[in-house]
């Protein structure tokens, strides 16, 4: 698939919405305030599968304020299922069945880079389509460019 | 310029190698370092803060409506174990 943007793309896992908005998670909280000003220069992007466990996660009153600002427009949302055939392909690589959707999802969506808590990602899945970083690593990564 | 003098403490490996940097002559003491870096890092997050705009204020609304939420009283390790769950969850909805 061609990228339809300029920008590098970003995917966000879901640890790094909820240790943003409710967690004390130093990064993860810079990095979800950060979206507004960041979104000059980078694609960020989310996937159905993400979006069911954020709101998963919180009382059913918080569900429409949170769908409403993740849809605000500074983040992209993918209401898609992914193909089970590029979920194979990461369930080979060893991933968990639900890790291999958000896998599946960066790479269909081509991304430049998922950012994710999840130390699975972050040890398990090597590959090349992608870069995989933390919160920390991301914002400093960012700041160097 | 007023001073405050502070004790820290680092991890051994990570003093040698700040007293090889001085040592190197990159700064003229311990206490130049650790200023050093604490103003590239204050810098950095700055840079990260800046001021505050619509989405910022958005973000800073959402956390205090979230703060008493179950999710906002658990641990760390505790909120990995319930993500952890609700991903396999949503897959077997979706696609199991």
């Amino acid at each position: 698939m061609m990228k339809n943007t300029d920008k590098p793309i970003v995917i966000l896992d879901t640890n790094e919405f909820v240790f943003g908005l409710i967690g004390n998670q130093e990064y993860p909280i810079f990095l979800i305030q950060g979206l507004g000003k960041l979104s000059e220069n980078f694609d960020f992007r989310v996937s159905r599968q993400i979006v069911k466990e954020i709101l998963g996660n919180i009382p059913k009153n918080y569900q429409g304020k949170l769908f409403n600002f993740i849809n605000s427009g500074i983040i992209k949302y993918d209401d898609k299922l992914i193909d089970k055939n590029l979920l194979v392909k990461y369930k080979n690589c060893g991933l968990k069945k639900g890790d291999a959707v958000i896998a599946a999802f960066a790479d269909k969506e081509n991304a430049d880079f998922l950012i994710s808590e999840n130390r699975h990602f972050l040890k398990e899945l090597k590959t090349r389509k992608f870069k995989i970083l933390n919160a920390e690593q991301f914002l400093k990564e960012v700041i160097k460019t | 310029m007023e001073f405050r003098k502070v004790n820290i403490t680092l991890p051994v490996q990570l003093f040698e190698k700040s007293k090889h940097l001085v040592e190197k002559g990159l700064y003229s003491n311990f206490s130049d370092l650790v200023r050093s870096s604490l103003r590239k890092e204050l810098k950095e997050d700055q840079q990260l803060l800046g001021e505050e705009d619509e989405w910022q204020r958005l973000v800073k609304e959402i956390r205090a409506d979230l703060q008493n939420t179950e999710l906002a009283k658990m641990s760390k390790e505790q909120i990995i174990k319930r993500l952890r769950k609700t991903r396999e969850k949503v897959y077997d909805e979706e696609y199991g």
